[in-house]
């Protein structure tokens, strides 16, 4: 089993620093190219999430995103502080809404798996699973 | 992680060519670009994205809010893009029937 653990401020000049981290671990997993590029486009966006809420009611919290690879499978977890997919929480616009819409379709269909959970402490985590 | 913008004029169309990553934190570059020309009274225009290595959500924000703006001045925005992992993003989030998105710029124009 490999497990990474990357942590970025909740700034959304760091999420790409995350695609090319999970970009590169995916290559070492053995991921075929395309599924490289879906995973980098799943974890951007439950990043970007997880950020674009921090930023708006905990800035000072980091994002944190775990990376696991056990047996047939590779496992994402991205940690916030917030709840980006409950819109009514929080301070989220319409044009916010619209962006988050076409989130949660991109995460629905370019992993295999996307759950989001209620964290013990607050905040929420998105668990990516991507089957080898 | 530079998102490179290039705008030229073909006839009444604005050209903006777009190269790099367009993400959460490079989008709002794009936006006020799109803002500026709407502004400026350019309401065709060609967003080449053949250059792009990246797109998310923000981006695809972007490019329907500047659709939303041409089309209040009954004017046209249509996009060029031939990499089918860009493609991708459009076909799952619905946009094909948003955008003409055409394989090449000369397609765009014509």
């Amino acid at each position: 089993m490999t497990q990474v653990e990357i942590e970025i401020p909740s700034r959304s000049v760091y999420v790409g620093v995350v695609r090319l981290a999970l970009a590169a671990l995916a290559r070492s997993a053995g991921l075929s190219e395309e599924s490289v590029d879906d995973l980098k486009i799943a974890v951007g966006e439950a990043c970007a999430n997880a950020v674009i809420v921090n930023e708006e009611t905990a800035p000072d919290v980091p994002v944190k995103v775990h990376w696991t690879h056990e047996d047939a499978r590779v496992v994402v977890n991205v940690e916030g502080a917030g709840h980006p997919f409950d819109s009514g929480e929080t301070a989220i616009d319409d044009g916010l809404a619209a962006r988050m819409e076409m989130s949660v379709a991109l995460l629905e269909s370019l992993v295999d798996s996307c759950e989001v959970t209620e964290r013990p402490g607050g905040g929420t985590s998105a668990r990516l699973t991507i089957n080898l | 992680m530079e998102l490179g913008i290039d705008v030229s004029k073909v006839d009444s169309h604005a050209v903006v060519s777009v190269s790099g990553e367009i993400d959460v934190y490079t989008a709002p570059k794009l936006r006020e670009k799109l803002i500026e020309l709407v502004s400026e009274g350019t309401y065709d225009v060609v967003v080449d994205l053949e250059k792009v290595d990246f797109l998310d959500s923000t981006g695809l924000g972007v490019l329907v809010g500047a659709l939303k703006r041409v089309k209040a001045h009954d004017g046209s925005l249509s996009l060029v893009c031939s990499q089918d992992k860009i493609l991708k993003i459009f076909k799952i989030t619905g946009l094909t029937k948003v955008f003409p998105i055409h394989d090449t710029l000369e397609e765009a124009l014509s």
